[in-house]
Parts: structure tokens; sequence; C-alpha cells
């Protein structure tokens, strides 16, 4: 089963087609377990844009060229610039990377979403090829981001369908290594395929293993109506906002789909209103709006220094800069902190029991809901994210 | 103390007593009010002004970091309990809050001897001197010296004391007199450090690095950011000096001057940050000591 070579011009026209790739791969997972060769699932993918800081007066397809094209790396490799190919719908587009493997063709939704900011990316492309580009182009273009499902959100989500598997993905090994430990063994992962019975071991796990129970992918099988059971879709999520599916209904994949942006959509702009740290400037009043986030850690960290080394390096998976300063008077360090994936400015304070984090005028939700996913991957499930009230954030 | 004060009467759970201040309905309505005296026809800038609708009750709060009252000091606290009702509508404070007032003045606890004497001769039913130490376990301190606030409830809490060992310092990260300390010159290489990842060529001038690095810049009067500038386009062009930034920066001759950053041949942008590391290592590393008493001028 190839792509059509032929562009989609519309989204109607693509969805009709993703559906039948849908059935065609369900069919023959049913039937012989695995996929033909040259077959692929349909992936789609939640991707966050900021186009203030991309340009407002360029034109959309120049703009999208310019973000998505993959900058070199070495002297020997050329940057990868995409094609992009208009449609006869305003904001969706066709766009080719040329890769040393292939090409990789996605459509892109960047105007679904009220204020454009969450687009939708489908694409029949080879999966492992897939996630290198768009891994890429996140660590690269600032205004390009990944979506990060924490979680609990991803076991909500899955609460709204049937239960079909579970990824489990928690590595401390990079803190491990700076503590000096001599065996970095603190690393607990695994997956899980099956019925509703996944659920019960997925508590059963947790129960066992709080801190190391870290939802990274869930499997579901999800109906929009209930009561047209043979009308379903069948999802992989991970919590970096992929979606592989197969099933019956592209309609209800992608139904699911779009309730995921919207309630993310919802809980990255409240963050933002709430945690951005401004001072508003009415005439000769300064009002202050925001207050910083609070991350409470169940088991003290032991070693402030090593925690901060790993956080504040500027390597995945945090991409957080910044050098740690003591403070008297204080307890804690104080960092002030570049957002390596957005050019942001930032700053932590980060204490035995607690970390603090303020975010300025520029800086995205999305950093909020990187780090609160990456420190339960990386450093483990018994962090909870809080206002100033105590209230929880997530 | 404007961090402190604003954390506190924001209500940050991890102060202890910030939850029942803001149960009691406070909250900042500025920092650095300016605010006109009709009796005297003077203009005062308090350092912060809170108020409840709930307790209908305003206060005026000042802080400062001298080591005795003078009589400059004397007359400022004199006008700031001058300040009338109407005085505070006239700046916007809302008309529920005004059923009380109290003036609420900060010292440093090593020199609170003075003050107090100075506050025995007054009548100190609405006006309460507090000090804040810091001692060297880390624990910071806010107590009460003498007087009280209008809100008893309030006042109690005050007269109890608020012990941290938490200070939260991010709502206003950096102030003027810092710029020159190592904390100043980590805060402006890590600002710079950020317009390097959004762009290829950078641009900037000293002024438009510091409105983004100090929150309340447009607090500041135009000598005063004049000054701050000042000292941030040295610390920019001490950086651009060090060896390992050769062909990094380049200052245009315009006015004012405009600093633009571009990697040196063969080199990649993402680099700087490498350089901004070897930097800040050279910075002494003792711990930061944060002004508590710093104004905005």
């Amino acid at each position: 089963m190839k792509e059509k070579s032929t562009i989609m011009k519309t989204r109607r026209e693509l969805f009709d087609y993703l559906e039948e790739q849908m059935n065609k791969t369900y069919r023959q997972v049913l039937g012989t377990k695995r996929l033909e060769s040259e077959s692929t699932f349909v992936k789609t993918f939640l991707l966050e844009f900021d186009w203030e800081q991309s340009g407002k007066n360029k034109r959309d397809t120049n703009l999208l060229v310019d973000s998505l094209t993959l900058p070199t790396t070495s002297k020997r490799k050329k940057e990868c610039k995409p094609d992009i190919s208009e449609t006869h719908e305003d904001g969706f587009y066709k766009v080719t990377w040329n890769r040393t493997k292939g090409k990789i063709k996605i459509y892109l939704d960047t105007s679904s979403d009220v204020d454009r900011r969450f687009w939708i990316a489908y694409s029949l492309s080879d999966a492992a090829e897939l996630d290198v580009l768009l891994d890429g182009l996140s660590k690269t273009q600032t205004a390009f981001d990944r979506v990060w499902l924490w979680p609990e959100y991803l076991f909500k989500t899955q609460e709204k369908g049937e239960f079909r598997g579970i990824g489990l993905d928690y590595d401390y090994r990079q803190f491990e290594k700076e503590e000096r430990k001599t065996e970095s063994t603190n690393y607990f992962k695994m997956q899980v395929w099956g019925g509703k019975e996944t659920k019960q071991i997925l508590e059963y796990i947790k129960n066992e293993f709080p801190k190391k129970t870290v939802l990274s992918k869930i499997r579901m099988k999800y109906w929009f109506n209930e009561n047209s059971e043979d009308m379903f879709a069948l999802e992989d999520i991970k919590y970096n906002g992929k979606f592989t599916t197969r099933g019956t209904s592209f309609s209800n994949h992608q139904t699911l789909v779009s309730n995921v942006r919207c309630e993310y959509s919802k809980k990255i702009k409240e963050m933002e209103n709430n945690h951005i740290i401004r001072w508003d400037d009415n005439d000769n009043t300064v009002e202050l709006k925001g207050d910083p986030i609070f991350f409470n850690i169940d088991e003290p960290i032991e070693n402030l220094e090593a925690f901060c080394k790993v956080v504040f390096s500027g390597s995945l998976p945090f991409r957080l800069w910044g050098v740690p300063q003591k403070i008297n008077g204080n307890d804690g360090l104080m960092v002030p902190t570049v957002d390596l994936h957005t050019g942001s400015n930032l700053s932590f304070e980060i204490f035995n029991d607690l970390i603090c984090m303020y975010l300025y005028p520029g800086a995205c939700g999305n950093t909020i809901a990187r780090f609160f996913t990456n420190l339960q991957h990386y450093y483990g499930c018994i962090v909870k994210a809080f206002d100033i009230d105590g209230n929880s954030v997530f | 103390m404007t961090n402190f004060f604003i954390g506190l009467f924001r209500g940050i759970k991890y102060y202890p007593k910030a939850n029942e201040i803001k149960d009691l309905g406070y909250q900042i309505f500025q920092i650095e009010p300016k605010i006109n005296i009709i009796s005297l026809g003077k203009e005062v800038n308090p350092d912060a002004i809170s108020y409840s609708n709930k307790m209908s009750h305003t206060i005026i709060a000042e802080w400062t970091a001298h080591k005795s009252i003078n009589e400059q000091t004397g007359n400022q606290f004199t006008n700031y309990m001058a300040v009338s009702f109407e005085d505070l509508s006239n700046a916007g404070l809302p008309r529920n809050a005004l059923s009380l007032k109290s003036n609420l003045f900060v010292v440093v606890d090593e020199y609170k001897d003075k003050f107090v004497d100075f506050f025995y001769q007054k009548d100190t039913t609405n006006i309460m001197l507090c000090s804040l130490s810091t001692n060297e376990t880390n624990e910071t301190e806010l107590k009460c010296c003498v007087g009280n606030l209008q809100d008893e409830k309030l006042s109690g809490i005050f007269k109890q004391g608020i012990k941290t060992r938490k200070l939260f310092m991010g709502y206003i990260p950096i102030l003027k007199n810092d710029i020159n300390t190592a904390f100043g010159k980590r805060v402006i290489i890590t600002n710079i450090s950020s317009l390097t990842r959004r762009n290829k060529n950078v641009e900037f001038t000293s002024n438009e690095l510091c409105s983004k690095i100090f929150g309340l810049w447009k607090k500041y009067g135009p000598n005063e950011r004049s000054q701050i500038v000042t000292k941030a386009h040295n610390v920019i062009r001490e950086i651009s000096n060090k060896s390992y930034f050769d062909g990094w920066f380049d200052r245009s001759n315009d006015t004012p001057p405009k600093w633009s950053i571009s990697p040196p041949n063969g080199k990649n942008i993402n680099m700087f940050l490498k350089l901004a590391e070897k930097y800040i290592s050279e910075i002494t590393d003792e711990p930061y000591q944060p002004d508590l008493f710093e104004r905005y001028e």
C-alpha cells in the first residue's frame, strides 16, 4: 500500500483516503497479526507553533519553509528544506522533505485551531523517520514544539475509551550518574498489550512502584457513539502527542485528536494566563499579574547540585540551560534559565522538597507541560504541580 | 523585601501565614504607587500598598535599610502617616477598602532600636514597625517591634512573626543594585543567551536588554534608568572583551549604540552557550546576597 502521489486538495479528501488506510491496516493486522510490507499505520501528530516568534509579516508558505527547515548539523550535511504545496483550503498544506532514506510527507492542518497555534499533522511515512524529523525540528526551531501529555492526562484520555494496553517509561539514570552511583539500574520500562485487564495491571504496578510507574503511551479502543460499536478507532497515543491509528472510523480518530488538542490548548492558555509573571502598565499604575508554579516533590532531592546539573545542563530531555546560584537567607538555589526549546527566559528556585518555576513575558505554557512531563519520566512520578494557593495545576 | 511582601500578600502557601493573609482578602494594590497628599501638597511613593475589601482596610508599606532615623527619614515616615483616605481614594483604592488604614514600616533588625524609639513617641494604633533579619541557618524572619495595624486579625498575624527558610525571589528577578554583582552578570549573560536561541543574528541595545530583564523597568525614573543602562552596558562590554568571545560581539555607532551578536566564521550560534558557561564559571561563586530593602526611586 503506497502513499498516493497526487495532492489531496481538501481535508475531506484526505480524511476519506486515511479512513481507507485505517481500514486496510486494521484488517491486515487482524488477519495476519502484522502489516504487509510497504504498509504503514496512519500517524497523526499534535504540534505547537509560535507564529509571533516566526515573523507575522511573512507569507504563510515562506514562513513554513523557514520554520520547517532542518538546519545543518555538520559541514558535510546540507540543511533540509521542505517543499510546501498549497491545497484548496487555507492553512492546509502538503509538506515534503527529501531525506537520505526517501521522502517524508505530511499533510499539515494549521488552521482548524482557532488561534492556529496547535497544528495537526497527518502522515503515512515511516514512523521512525518521522520521529527523527519532528524531534530535530523541535530541537532546532524555537517556534516549533511538540505537545507534552503528562501521565495523568494520558490516563484520563484512556478512560474515554476501552483499555487495550499501556507503555511505561521511567529513567532515572542521568540523575544516578550525576550522583556517582556505581551501577545505573534505576529505570523501569515496559509495554503491555491486551484487553481491559491492562487497566488492572497498571493499577497494580502503580500501587507497588508509585515513583516509577510513569505512563508514556496508551492503547485504547475509541467510539464516539457507543451505539455504533462497529465504528471505532484503535489508538496508540504517546506522551509527545503522536497518535498511531487503525480501525474503521477516521472521524472517530479525528474527534479524539481534536478533543485532546482542545483540552491541551485550554490548559496551556490557562497556565499562561495564571503563571506568566508580568507587570501590566496602565498610565502610572503597575499591576502584577501571574504567579509562579510550584512542583512539590514527595521524596526530597538529596543532592541539589547534582539535580541541577542534570536539569539545567541544556541537554535532553529537559533542554533547560542555567547555572545555579546559592542565596543567603534561603535554603535553595536560584537558577536564571534559558529554555532552549523556545529561547525564552525562566527562573527556578530549587529546594529539597520544592521547585518553584517563574515564567516571564515571552515564555510559553508548553514549557510548563514539558518540564512537568519530563520531571515525571526522569525524576519520578512523585511530583505534583500546584499554584500559590496549593490547587493542583494539571 | 518587595519580593517577600508580594509573596506574603499574594498568599504563597509555602510562606507561613500567607494563606491567612489571603483569607482576610488582602491583595497587592500597587508597587511604588504615586500618592498625592493634599494636606501637605506633596507626592509620596510608598514601597507598596495592599488592601482588603473584606476587612475594609488599606496598608501603606515602606521599608528602609537606613541604620538610623535622621530628619529626612523622619519626615518621610511622617508624610506616609499623613496620607488620608481621600488621598488613597484619589490614587484609585477601592472605596470598600477605605474604612481603616494603617502604615507598615520595615527596617533591618540590626538597626531597629533607633526606629523603635521614634515610633514610641507616636500614636501607634495604626502604625506598625517590623524588623527583618536573616540568621546563619538561612532563616529569614519578619517580626513586629512595636505598634498595631487597624485590622486586628492581620495585626495578630504580624505580631506572631513570620519565619521562613524559603524565599521566593522571582517576582522581581533582579534588583538595580545587583547589576554589577556576579548574580547580575549571570542574569545578563543568560538573557543574551536566550536572544541567541531565537535568532541567528541578534541585535539589541543595552536599554532594550535592561527593559527585558527588569520587570518593573517603567517604575524607574529617567536618571535611574540611565545609570542602570550604563552599568549594564559596561557588563556587556566586559563580556564582549573576553578573548573567547572574539568575533562574536559587534557594537555599532548608532545612538544608542547597538550590540549585535553573530557567530564568527566556522562557528555555530549554539556555541554561544558554551562560552556563556565559561564566563559564568569565571565569576566569583559566592552566595548571592539579595538586597531585601531595595526600592524603586
